[in-house]
């Protein structure tokens, strides 16, 4: 039996901006199960970083359902929304997004700090894990202006990861570094993913990227096109 | 061949980088509309208030030149009537005689004892040329019930709250008791015709304003008087005057004359120079604030856009222009600061020019002629000034900005 | 380790670390906020020492040579006090001044006896005030004349003399030794004069004292005035530490059973008291201007900061960070910024003050002969206070974060996507 870690209802979502309406994405309905390692493809303007929104709980749709969990965001607060984030979603972004003042420590230690785990020890045992995890023994200390881009997006998955979210989002995540350190980033998630069996959805338009993908949906104008089912590129060690 | 006259449009590029972000240019423009609002404001509250003590100060005790004989000033707090000038007629035309002179007053002043309905006590006679006095003095204006003394006759106007402790009113007649001008003891009795309120405590607790004649017939001193007041059409003329009419009257007074300027009566004097040296120092730190914020603002401004710098640079921007686009674009803040300043600081001023600043009982414990009621006095050269120095100060304030943003090379502006 | 249990929020101190660390990161912009917040906080550290400094000599000055702590009088003195009447005198001053002493407080009690009179040397003639004191008693007790003798010496029991005025014996050119006539009017009006040298010249920097008084023995002050074993008021001194106000009720208490009036310094000064107030509010009016500056300039800063962290915030909130947990980081900033400019103000303050409290600012020197409004003499001292620099510190602090709190609040309104999205 599989159990679902988010699902969305012909959802719908309208910006308006003045007079200008962007019909952003049109009655998509999906179900993602636990465990997956889903790419959302299309062409930019197609509502992939829409979609990722909606899904990480940043955004609330104009109609429809997004369910997380157990649990929908409609309707909630905004400080509901942000510890609802907290508590469930990790993000990956494609500029990095670390907070350049922290230490790569202290980034991944930020969200449990967010979340009020109080012990201190436990917090620096579960960062720590981590950042060995994704290969960063050694450069707890450093800031992010002090390490590499590909070292700076496994900072960034490692604190998606901290504080053991329900789906971890990643928007392009390799949009901003080489095609060598792409492929480093991809596997390490892959890692993740199957050692933790944590739910990752990331967008792409990266031909390379979507070849990882267990799960490829492609959309267009705000509509799911396709939705196949696929082996996944593996990269054993 | 000379090279076309290049065209670059700097003040709209200023106008419009700093609309960019408008909220960020307006508080950056409120710090310097503060200083300038408080740099307008400040000097018409120092000029009002010290002008109305100047004012005041003048028509009542000082003049704008004051004669009186040699020596008396030292012993003033006496008021010893034995040191007067006689034959004051002769000294009032050598002095009228002068270009300038608006208006020249002698005047009796005389510690007298006042013996009234069975109380007797200390006051203070001015004998004054009543009608010349006005807008002077100003008897008339003090004048509060009843009415002012005549010439010739043995009359007085007593000051209200005097009158109160004397326990005398109009119509009533009081005797007057005083020292002559040969230090035997004088008498005179006079019919209260008016009682007086000025408004300065000081005035109203002690005074009686007789005719000049009168007061002369009491001390003994026909013809003479113990100071004369010099009026001039404009005050900065005093000092110099003065020292002239010293040499002058001299030789027409046995003993001397001492003649000073409005200038050298001691507190005044230091008065100003303190508000002066304290308005200097505030008026410097006030424009060094706003002038770093604005250096804050613009720091940013510029680092944010390096590649825009750089841009320009390639399409052929020259070092010296994009300093002074920068500068311009201080200007630009310095010119919106300065604008709302000095209309918020002219329309405080004004404001309360209309309504004064009663600082009520606060004034009893000032030993000074004083109204109680202070009033700015704005003048369009205060805000022309304040806005000037505002202005001034954003565009010194852009400097180092404009220097930063010139100190990049095209490539490195352009790699960032 | 600070306990950090509540889910959404973030601990204060990981606030004031991701604060301060991110002042750090523009170290220029903070410096530059904290030197315009220096500037204002220096100038409210100085005006607030000098203005404590000055109000305290003040108004110790006043109650060493003018006013004691409190004052006693026959029912009707006080509202013609002005007049300096002799129809409201005391009569039982032994039994008066023995009920006063048993008020919890007092200390110490002297009768005196104030009038109306004029000095002359035979040549000018000056109206001023005497003072008749308890020389064999407890004068020396309440008020502090002695100290203020600045040549000749204080009058010995049983003297016949005077002490002079300072602002009168220049007045006169009078020196230790010369004598003066004093003229006084008795209560039934007539004219008494008396011959007497001058023992000691006194002057205390309180204009009414040293331009307008002469002291002379109580006994010697009813001769001229022809009064029995009478005085126009008896002076009270609380003890050191005593309760102002409550002595002051109590003493209020005691003294109108027995049918006098009494009134406290504070009310016999309210003038002085009412111009020292209007000074304190153009000093506030002043700094106002300062502070609303170094305000502006604090507000300025965050609101840079906040917009060029602005993808930072979205990131944040994204992780879980509640639109308090932003605000609560920029008010922090703000304050801490503050705090800094506090600090560099404060000190260079502590500096100039801890100088102007001992060395004095020179009155003469900067005003000349001017009647400044202040009793006081010679030289104005600032009053160091450590407390007042730290809680001015603070304050400083406080209002800095209140200067954020507009920057903080557009920062924490922006919705995460928005952030996100800016470049």
């Amino acid at each position: 039996m599989t159990t679902v870690a988010a699902r969305l209802d012909s959802v719908e979502k309208i910006y308006r901006t003045g007079d200008v309406e962007v019909h952003a994405v049109r009655g998509v309905s999906l179900e993602i199960e636990s465990g997956a390692f889903l790419s959302i493809a299309g062409p930019s303007g197609s509502g992939k970083t829409t979609l990722l929104n909606l899904l990480g709980a940043l955004d609330t749709p104009s109609g429809g359902t997004v369910w997380i969990g157990e649990r929908t965001t409609n309707g909630l607060s905004s400080r509901t929304l942000a510890d609802f984030r907290n508590t469930h979603l990790g993000f990956v972004f494609q500029t990095f997004n670390l907070i350049p003042v922290l230490t790569a420590r202290e980034n991944v230690e930020f969200p449990l700090q967010l979340q009020g785990v109080a012990d201190r020890g436990e917090r620096r045992r579960r960062v720590d894990e981590l950042l060995g995890e994704v290969g960063l023994d050694g450069l707890a200390e450093r800031r992010p202006p002090e390490l590499s881009g590909g070292q700076q997006q496994r900072v960034a998955i490692a604190r998606a990861l901290v504080k053991n979210p329900t789906l971890v989002l990643a928007d392009e995540p390799t949009a901003n570094i080489d095609s060598g350190t792409a492929l480093e980033i991809m596997r390490l998630m892959q890692q993740m993913n199957e050692s933790r069996g944590t739910t990752f959805v990331f967008s792409t338009h990266d031909p390379l990227v979507m070849r990882h993908a267990t799960r490829l949906v492609r959309l267009q104008d705000g509509e799911v096109s396709s939705d196949e089912r696929q082996a996944g590129v593996r990269h054993d060690t | 061949m000379p090279r076309p006259r290049r065209r670059i449009p700097l003040l709209r590029l200023a106008w419009r980088n700093t609309r960019r972000q408008v909220r960020r240019t307006l508080l950056t423009a409120t710090a310097v509309m503060v200083a300038v609002a408080a740099l307008t404001y400040g000097p018409a509250h120092v000029v009002g208030i010290m002008g109305d003590f100047l004012d005041t100060y003048a028509r009542t005790e000082s003049g704008h030149v004051q004669i009186r004989r040699d020596g008396y000033t030292a012993r003033e707090r006496f008021m010893p009537v034995y040191l007067n000038l006689p034959r004051v007629d002769q000294l009032v035309a050598a002095v009228r005689a002068h270009a300038g002179v608006e208006e020249v007053l002698p005047r009796i002043k005389a510690p007298v004892l006042v013996d009234g309905a069975g109380s007797n006590r200390g006051g203070l006679l001015l004998g004054l040329d009543l009608e010349r006095e006005t807008g002077y003095l100003d008897p008339a204006a003090m004048v509060a019930e009843g009415r002012l003394p005549e010439h010739g006759s043995a009359e007085i106007l007593v000051g209200r709250r005097f009158a109160e402790k004397l326990q005398v009113s109009v119509g009533d007649t009081v005797v007057l008791l005083g020292q002559t001008a040969y230090r035997s003891l004088g008498g005179l009795s006079v019919v209260v015709t008016g009682l007086a309120a000025s408004g300065m405590a000081q005035f109203d607790n002690t005074i009686l304003i007789a005719p000049l004649d009168q007061a002369q017939e009491l001390v003994d001193l026909l013809g003479g008087s113990t100071e004369i007041l010099v009026f001039l059409d404009d005050p900065e003329a005093a000092p110099a005057l003065a020292r002239v009419l010293q040499a002058e009257l001299a030789p027409l007074v046995p003993g001397g004359v001492e003649a000073r300027s409005w200038r050298d009566q001691g507190m005044l004097a230091s008065m100003m120079q303190v508000a002066e040296a304290a308005f200097g120092v505030i008026l410097f730190i006030m424009l060094l604030m706003a002038a770093l914020i604005i250096v804050n603002t613009m720091l940013m401004s510029v680092m944010e856009r390096t590649q825009e710098f750089g841009m320009q640079a390639a399409l052929g921007m020259r070092r010296g222009d994009i300093v002074a686009l920068v500068l311009a674009e201080g200007l630009v803040i310095g010119i919106v600061g300065a604008v709302a300043g000095g209309v918020l600081g002219t329309g405080f001023a004004l404001w309360l020019e209309r309504t004064g600043i009663d600082i009520g009982s606060a004034a009893e414990a000032i030993d000074f002629p004083f109204q109680g009621v202070m009033y700015p006095d704005w003048q369009l050269r205060f805000v022309i000034a304040a806005a000037a120095l505002g202005m001034v100060a954003a565009v010194i304030a852009a400097l180092y900005p404009a220097w930063r943003a010139a100190r990049l090379t095209p490539a490195e502006a352009l790699r960032a | 380790m600070t306990p950090e249990t509540l889910p959404g929020r973030l601990g204060w101190l990981a606030t004031l670390r991701l604060a301060w660390r991110n002042l750090r990161r523009n170290r220029r912009r903070t410096w530059i906020t904290a030197v315009t917040v220096s500037l204002a906080v220096l100038l409210l550290q100085l005006s607030i020492a000098v203005t404590i400094g000055v109000e305290r000599q003040s108004y110790d000055n006043l109650i060493n040579y003018q006013t004691a702590h409190a004052k006693l009088y026959a029912v009707g003195y006080f509202e013609n006090r002005e007049e300096l009447p002799l129809d409201y005198t005391l009569t039982d001053l032994q039994e008066l001044q023995a009920a006063v002493q048993q008020v919890s407080g007092v200390a110490a009690t002297t009768p005196r006896l104030v009038f109306q009179a004029s000095l002359s040397d035979g040549i000018d003639q000056v109206a001023c005030f005497g003072t008749g004191i308890e020389l064999a008693g407890s004068d020396t007790e309440v008020f502090r004349i002695p100290q203020a003798i600045v040549a000749g010496e204080f009058l010995r029991p049983g003297e016949e003399g005077m002490l002079l005025g300072s602002g009168l014996a220049e007045l006169f050119d009078a020196e230790v030794g010369d004598w003066l006539t004093v003229l006084t009017k008795t209560r039934d009006g007539a004219y008494e004069a008396l011959d007497l040298p001058i023992v000691g010249i006194v002057g205390t920097g309180n204009p009414v004292i040293d331009r307008n008084t002469f002291i002379v023995s109580l006994e010697s002050a009813r001769y001229m005035l022809d009064l029995e074993e009478e005085a126009t008021e008896v002076a009270v001194r609380f003890s050191l530490g005593a309760r102002e106000m409550a002595t002051l009720r109590a003493l209020v208490e005691r003294v109108e059973q027995l049918g006098y009036e009494v009134k406290g310094w504070r009310e016999a000064e309210a003038d002085f008291l009412a111009f020292a107030a209007m000074k304190r509010l153009g000093s506030v009016v002043m700094l106002s201007i300062f502070v609303l500056l170094a305000l502006v300039g604090v507000t300025n800063t965050v609101l840079m900061a906040a917009f060029e962290r602005t993808r930072e915030v979205g990131m944040l909130m994204a992780m879980g960070l509640r639109g308090g947990g932003v605000r609560k980081l920029f008010l922090t900033e703000g304050a801490l910024a503050g705090l800094l400019g506090g600090a560099i103000g404060s000190l260079l303050g502590l500096v100039l003050i801890a100088y102007l409290a001992s060395e004095g600012i020179n009155i003469a020197a900067l005003y000349g002969d001017m009647d400044i409004g202040y009793p006081v003499k010679d030289r104005m001292y600032a009053a160091l206070e450590p407390l007042t620099l730290v809680v001015v510190w603070l304050a400083t602090g406080v209002a800095a974060a209140v200067a954020s709190l507009y920057p903080a609040a557009r920062a924490s309104r922006r919705p995460p996507v928005e952030a996100l999205r800016h470049a």
